[in-house]
């Protein structure tokens, strides 16, 4: 009976400093997501990453997707994404791209959090995630796929 | 929130029990290569088959040091929920095999990066 009561002490206490530290970490982002996207200010910052794009083979529309996948995560990311493929602004092959790009590496903030709420190294898993999508992303888009996207 | 409280009730639960001791044996050869104790592979588990407030509450269940936490974030953030950002791709009409091919694949050799030099 005591082992028993030892195990659900544990799961409580356990349980109860998760839940905070989530709680403080993932409320304040959410509210800050919230408000870059009720003023439209991911538009805004997309215009100094036009050259780092065209790096990429991207074009410049590439730019929303890319930063809202970044942002607002993988969802919000891929509906922008189809929105500007129906409008024809997109190739396939960049389509490809930044999808590759965007599942190596979204919701950069919410996903790393998570686990330094954890305990992880914050500065590890962004480095080292951004340098991954980026050096994969540039291999396909000048090495493996190299055809200019038009 | 909803994922995240009953994994990690379940792990408590599952850590008391010989089930997570035999899952850890069995897989311990293979979480070797990336640093990690064989109960890690709940973790991997549960971060790619659901998603990473999954695999979170998994870790606060076990006991992991700072290293065994951030060597499964990073092979986590590259690579996790896979059946539902498989579908979000799909959607924008994109061939989702090679993708999630490249993903799990990248995701290991991070791993293995990340205990070589961490």
């Amino acid at each position: 009976m005591g082992a028993i009561l030892d195990i659900f002490l544990e799961m409580i206490l356990g349980l109860g400093e998760m839940v905070i530290k989530i709680f403080l970490i993932i409320v304040p982002l959410m509210i800050g997501l919230e408000i870059l996207k009720g003023y439209g200010l991911l538009e805004k910052l997309t215009r100094p990453l036009v050259p780092f794009l065209r790096k990429f083979n991207l074009s410049p529309h590439a730019g929303v997707p890319f930063l809202v996948g970044q942002f607002l995560g993988l969802s919000y990311g891929a509906g922008v994404l189809i929105q500007s493929s129906r409008e024809g602004k997109i190739s396939p092959q960049e389509m490809w791209l930044i999808c590759l790009f965007l599942s190596l590496c979204h919701s950069l903030f919410e996903d790393t959090l998570l686990f330094v709420a954890v305990g992880a190294n914050f500065f590890v898993l962004v480095v080292f995630r951004l340098i991954l999508a980026i050096g994969v992303t540039l291999l396909f888009s000048r090495i493996l796929l190299p055809r200019r996207a038009g | 929130m909803k994922v995240m409280v009953p994994v990690y009730i379940l792990i408590t639960i599952v850590r008391h029990t010989p089930i997570l001791q035999w899952l850890s044996e069995f897989f311990q050869p293979a979480m070797a290569f990336f640093g990690l104790p064989g109960e890690a592979v709940m973790v991997l588990f549960l971060g790619q088959g659901i998603n990473i407030y999954a695999a979170v509450g998994a870790i606060s269940g076990l006991e992991l040091g700072i290293r065994e936490i951030t060597i499964l974030g990073v092979m986590l953030t590259i690579s996790h929920s896979l059946p539902m950002e498989s579908v979000v791709i799909k959607q924008a009409g994109v061939a989702v095999k090679g993708l999630l091919f490249l993903r799990i694949g990248f995701s290991l050799i991070s791993g293995l990066i990340m205990n070589l030099i961490l």
